[in-house]
């Protein structure tokens, strides 16, 4: 059995589905986070874990043992929140060593581990201020060592970046990931940024309307999509709905035809058929501009947009009705297209992707 | 325009003017006659004498009388506080904090005693409370008592319509505090390891004393200086009480200078209790923490 596991875990609120996992696996040590929009039953599924939610139906493991109906003070678990909910009327070494008041730990030993996680955390010799004097990121590293500190069986972190500004949250990410491979605490995180998740998880599970639609490693997830929902989720791209037309297997290029739009023929490595109407996903990146076709079946197209990214450039493009995202990251600032300017797409067979769902 | 900068820049004290007008001429200047009436002397037939004598607060500190009185006041006041917070608090975290379905109801419920005249709610109680009132003929009918209770003209009377009268106000004023705790708090010490006795006992207690004490002193200070309550229903106790002396003293012996010095003794005392009990929530970090820092 698997370090946490999930089984048939259901929740409904008045009718409204907010959780429905079938099966879901952690290892010992892992790394996954719960990702998708609000309302997606990411939250609903943690605090089912952390006991603050009594599933409709299903059970949850950890360790082996069922924690289903076992209150929350008993599960073993640390949880940090969004708005880190210190207590405000401790000092920080009252707040760290709360949970360990409830574990059988000798006063020295209290010290001592406080001053760990301390260390930890990078807060050395905080002990005695109050909540109230320290700034948001500071707050939350130690509402992470007071989580961590009791050594719980796993780590729940609901949304603990979102309340931070950009920079110190891409900082937070770095710590926050050495800190969790220096403990190796098995930790769910749950998040609606796609690049929280991609670049701190080993594993992510995409969920939407309480459903999971993926579980993949990060890479999985971006590269190869397993619904539509997945692949506009996890980033920027481009959907084009249409119906295939013709087919050619040998040169891998099929011609689809969309509403109000000229025939556009793009590259696939899945099995498609014509009269088949279906999905390409393009990615942006790998979408290349010409002002001149060099490519057999370059696509003509108009620019609609241009916005300057400082590394790249992202470029709107309408082909009849079509609207196309398209990232070009080798372009200087000199040669740039501007809007109205006439220019060719070509498509990366590895940047499309064809999804039936 | 033609004034100094030094008044242009204090312009807005002038909006404390009118203010100021109606205090002085309505509460200072009675005070200051109440003050000044403490040190005079009453003779019978003879009406007020404005001499400068003590004799009134030498003949209140040196009768036991008057002393019990006193400390019957405050002792009151302290009992009733209790007994109502101790009603009113889990009201309050009921509609503060429970998903609580009739919140709009309770609200109503809690606001609707104040449309109410005290004197009216009062003789409500007594036909509730009476000889042939419903509580006696429950219990009589129930064959927890073989005659009726006295509830009326007595100690107990008077705490149960104060408790009453002062519910609403002290679950409105703890309702605020309590809805400051928040939710996050609260889960972050169950999955510490707290049950549900350690959580009142480590967050939500603590958090809610500088509320409960706030609430405290209003409803105390409006205990010790209600007078209509024990004079309606405390029968031969509620004369015990200070403010039904004064009532006495200004009413039956039309002695007016001693009436003063009783409602001077009784406006320094409350006055000190307040004063005390501020500081004393001041001195708290968690009045601070929670009040100022954290109501983001």
């Amino acid at each position: 059995m698997a370090f946490v596991e999930i089984k048939g875990l259901k929740k409904t609120f008045r009718n409204l589905v907010a959780a429905d996992i079938d099966h879901l696996k952690i290892e010992e040590g892992e790394f996954v986070s719960l990702l998708g929009p609000s309302g997606c039953g990411k939250t609903t599924t943690l605090r089912c874990i952390a006991g603050s939610i009594e599933p409709d139906c299903g059970s949850i493991f950890v360790r082996g043992r069922e924690i289903t109906q076992v209150p929350t003070y008993k599960r073993k678990l640390g949880l940090v929140f969004q708005d880190y909910a210190l207590f405000p009327h401790m000092t920080v070494f009252d707040n760290i060593a709360y949970g360990l008041r409830y574990r059988e730990v000798s006063k020295t030993d209290v010290k001592k581990k406080v001053s760990e996680a301390l260390d930890l955390v990078g807060l050395a010799g905080f002990e005695e201020r109050f909540p109230h004097q320290l700034s948001g990121g500071q707050q939350q590293r130690i509402a992470f060592a007071r989580s961590v500190v009791y050594e719980p069986d796993v780590l729940l972190l609901d949304e603990p970046l979102s309340n931070l500004d950009f920079k110190l949250r891409k900082a937070m990410r770095f710590e926050l990931k050495r800190m969790q491979r220096q403990l190796n605490i098995t930790t769910i995180f749950v998040t609606h940024d796609q690049q929280e998740a991609l670049s701190l998880s080993d594993w992510v599970v995409v969920m939407n309307e309480g459903r999971i639609e993926q579980v993949g490693t990060p890479n999985d997830i971006y590269e190869n999509p397993a619904s539509v929902f997945v692949a506009d989720f996890i980033g920027s791209t481009n959907i084009i709905r249409g119906v295939v037309t013709q087919c050619d297997s040998a040169k891998g290029i099929c011609g689809v035809s969309l509403p109000h739009a000229p025939e556009l023929f793009l590259p696939f490595k899945e099995t498609v058929r014509v009269g088949e109407e279906i999905n390409f996903i393009v990615k942006p990146e790998k979408i290349g501009l010409e002002r001149t076709p060099r490519a057999e079946h370059a696509v003509e197209g108009t620019i609609s947009g241009v916005s300057y990214l400082g590394s790249a450039f992202n470029y709107e493009i309408r082909i009849g009705a079509l609207k196309i995202e398209a990232l070009d990251s080798q372009g200087d600032y000199k040669n740039r297209y501007e809007i109205g300017d006439s220019i060719f797409l070509t498509f990366d067979p590895a940047g499309v992707k064809v999804l039936r769902r | 325009m033609g004034l100094p900068t030094y008044f242009k820049k204090r312009i807005y004290l002038f909006f404390l003017v009118p203010p100021l007008l109606v205090l002085t001429v309505f509460l200072l200047v009675p005070l200051a006659i109440l003050l000044r009436y403490s040190f005079s002397t009453h003779i019978p037939g003879q009406g007020l004498q404005m001499v400068f004598t003590l004799s009134n607060y030498l003949r209140f500190v040196t009768d036991k009388y008057y002393l019990n009185g006193l400390l019957i006041t405050l002792g009151t006041g302290l009992l009733v506080v209790i007994v109502t917070l101790v009603f009113a608090y889990p009201v309050a975290y009921l509609y503060a904090k429970a998903r609580f379905r009739y919140r709009g109801l309770l609200l109503i419920m809690l606001l609707s005693p104040f449309y109410t005249n005290v004197i009216i709610k009062i003789y409500g109680w007594m036909v509730i409370l009476g000889r042939q009132g419903v509580v006696n003929k429950m219990l009589i009918n129930f064959n927890l008592l073989d005659r009726p209770f006295e509830f009326l003209y007595s100690y107990i009377g008077v705490i149960i319509i104060m408790v009453y009268v002062h519910v609403p106000m002290m679950t409105l004023l703890l309702i605020g505090p309590i809805q400051n705790i928040r939710d996050s708090w609260i889960e972050s010490a169950r999955i510490c390891g707290s049950r549900n006795l350690d959580v009142i006992k480590n967050i939500i207690l603590p958090l809610s004393i500088p509320g409960i004490l706030s609430g405290a002193i209003i409803v105390y200070t409006a205990v010790i200086a209600a007078f209509i309550i024990p004079l309606l229903v405390g029968g031969d106790w509620g004369k015990r009480f200070i403010s039904v002396m004064m009532y006495t003293h200004i009413n039956v012996t039309q002695n007016w200078a001693f009436a003063s010095a009783i409602a001077v003794i009784l406006i320094i005392t409350s006055l000190s209790i307040i004063i005390f009990f501020s500081r004393w929530i001041k001195s708290m970090k968690v009045g601070v923490l929670v009040s100022e820092k954290f109501n983001r």
